[in-house]
């Protein structure tokens, strides 16, 4: 069969050969399949569903629901435990973006056609951190603010709660690169899910024991310092160290799974 | 005639164990080239080099001279690849899956689109491309295969045993696109189906432990041994004198003797074709008191060769 005059080439482009096309396919697997609904669904009662129930919890509505004292109760429970759920969330989902393909041969597939390696993690990282931010920090971050304005007749403070979201964000963005990280060095999904469950649940227990400036190098006080600028309460003096350590590690993981994917045969 | 591959010591080692061995292997153009060997001979480690999916530990190798390591994405935009058990996004369908496989070569557009339904009519998946992989069997599964691994119109089309799980019509159906494409395209492709090597491949490679046995055109393959010309005669009558006069020729190899049918049956090994058979048969016809009742070059099946150069391998080792 003659070739189409008419089909124009894409041209070979470096690191970015198939980016678009892949970060597409990625975009697909969510909004062209049920998955995106499942996971609004889950995410909505879990993070939402849970404040209605501190708000409005014991069995009934509590008597005194719209006492202010209330509403910094929900910013805590939201910026701390909605979290936590949502990290869980975070690491549960991307779990299996990199090493599903492995174990299913679509990988070795894919890097026979046209495609940099580079392309293939970026692509994967990034459609997974906006579906990340979209499902478990933005729609749950707005019905939360549909919430305190039926229930307060208010909006949450600004712009606490929003540099409040966004260290909820750089938090996820941290597992979210963190785990494809750990996917580009396993081939099973224990192994990545441990390691990044390990680290999740040790940021409960560690900040007892190890020394200060240890944990400000970790993504780990983020939430209580996200919970702290949403109620307006008193930061924490050295609140940008987690931050910035969390930007830098987030580095480190994209930089360790761009090294780690290019020398991986298949 | 610039060569669609060129290996030269091309070794792949795995945790000290050696998958490939110092191949040196040269594919030209426009042919269709079938890939030897028993299971775990190396053959698919050897694609797999070729396409930049494992590096290789010694050895240099080119696709249409540009290097393996160096050039892989301009390698792999001239390439298609069928894989041995093939895998795709199963949440696709089979359009969606072509659409995704052009869209890294090619522009989107209505040239695209047609394209892409021309591909699925070639392999007859056309009233069924709307719908989701998962559901489709392990032939229809091949043919995506063979689709999504042409839709590119490659310069070189690497099958890693395309037929293997295929019925007899999905061999021929997968032999016939092969013969097809051959006018524009380079075919590799391992198998272990010998027949189908015998009916459509210009040129073989037999690889054996991680090694290249041996590689030649089919015709130099089935007429046995590399520079030999094999005459089987049956001949009766008084054959002293005949065996005489050929004995003496340089290019005789040597002579095997049996009896058939009452008469002799001669396996005339020869090193040079041209004198063999401008010579021969006059030289034995030269005696007056014998009869040729059959005359003609011996040629092998494809799975003798094979065997014996695979057992010839065996005994070197």
């Amino acid at each position: 069969m003659q070739r189409d005059p008419a089909l124009v080439a894409v041209p070979v482009s470096g690191w970015r050969t198939g980016f678009l096309n892949m970060l597409e396919k990625e975009h697909g697997v969510w909004w062209r399949t049920k998955r995106w609904a499942v996971h609004l669904i889950l995410w909505v009662i879990v993070s939402n569903g849970f404040l209605l129930l501190v708000n409005f919890g014991d069995g009934g509505p509590k008597a005194d629901f719209r006492a202010p004292g209330n509403f910094s109760e929900i910013m805590e429970v939201f910026f701390r435990a909605c979290s936590l759920f949502a990290t869980v969330g975070v690491i549960t989902v991307t779990q299996s973006v990199m090493v599903s393909e492995k174990q299913l041969g679509t990988m070795a597939w894919l890097l026979t056609k046209p495609i940099s390696r580079p392309a293939v993690v970026l692509s994967k990282l990034l459609a997974s951190i906006y579906v990340v931010l979209l499902l478990m920090v933005v729609i749950p971050a707005v019905l939360v603010c549909v919430q305190t304005r039926l229930v307060w007749g208010e909006w949450p403070r600004h712009p606490g709660f929003l540099i409040g979201l966004g260290l909820i964000s750089l938090s996820h963005i941290f597992y979210v690169a963190l785990t494809v990280m750990l996917g580009t060095m396993f081939t099973r999904r224990g192994p990545v899910s441990g390691v990044a469950f390990g680290f999740l649940f040790a940021g409960l227990i560690l900040p007892n024991f190890a020394p200060k400036w240890l944990v400000s190098a970790t993504p780990w006080p983020l939430a209580a310092i996200a919970a702290a600028f949403a109620n307006g309460q008193k930061i924490p003096p050295g609140w940008y160290a987690p931050a910035i350590a969390t930007a830098v590690l987030i580095v480190v993981c994209v930089a360790v799974s761009l090294w780690r994917f290019e020398r991986e045969e298949f | 005639m610039e060569l669609a591959i060129q290996t030269r010591g091309l070794v792949k080692t795995f945790r000290g164990v050696e998958a490939v061995r110092g191949i040196d292997l040269e594919v030209q153009r426009n042919t269709i080239f079938g890939f030897l060997g028993p299971n775990g001979a190396g053959k698919t480690t050897t694609i797999k080099l070729l396409l930049g999916l494992v590096r290789p530990t010694q050895g240099t190798a080119t696709v249409f001279g540009q290097d393996i390591g160096r050039d892989t994405l301009e390698i792999r935009r001239r390439v298609g690849y069928l894989a041995q058990d093939p895998r795709y996004y199963e949440h696709m369908t089979a359009r969606e899956t072509l659409r995704f496989t052009a869209r890294f070569f090619f522009k989107t557009g209505a040239p695209l689109d047609r394209r892409i339904q021309q591909t699925l009519e070639l392999v007859g998946l056309a009233d069924r491309a709307d719908r989701p992989i998962r559901g489709f069997s392990g032939g229809e599964r091949q043919r995506l295969g063979i689709a999504q691994a042409q839709i590119n119109h490659p310069d070189l089309l690497i099958l890693d045993e395309p037929a293997a799980s295929l019925d007899p019509m999905g061999r021929r159906d997968v032999l016939a696109v092969m013969a097809n494409l051959r006018e524009h395209t380079t075919i590799f492709y391992s198998t272990h189906i010998l027949d189908d090597v015998q009916r459509v491949s210009d040129t073989v490679a037999i690889m054996h432990q991680g090694k290249l046995v041996a590689q030649a055109s089919i015709g130099e393959l089935l007429s046995g041994r590399k520079g030999e010309t094999t005459y089987t005669i049956a001949i009766s009558g008084e054959t002293g004198d005949a065996r005489s006069r050929i004995d003496a020729f340089p290019w005789i190899a040597r002579i095997e003797e049996s009896a058939e049918n009452g008469g002799m049956r001669w396996l005339v090994h020869t090193t040079d074709a041209a004198a063999a058979e401008a010579t021969l048969l006059r030289s034995i016809l030269a005696s007056e008191r014998v009869t040729v009742t059959a005359f003609g070059k011996q040629t092998h099946d494809l799975e003798d060769v094979f065997l014996r150069v695979v057992e010839e391998a065996d005994n070197a080792a």
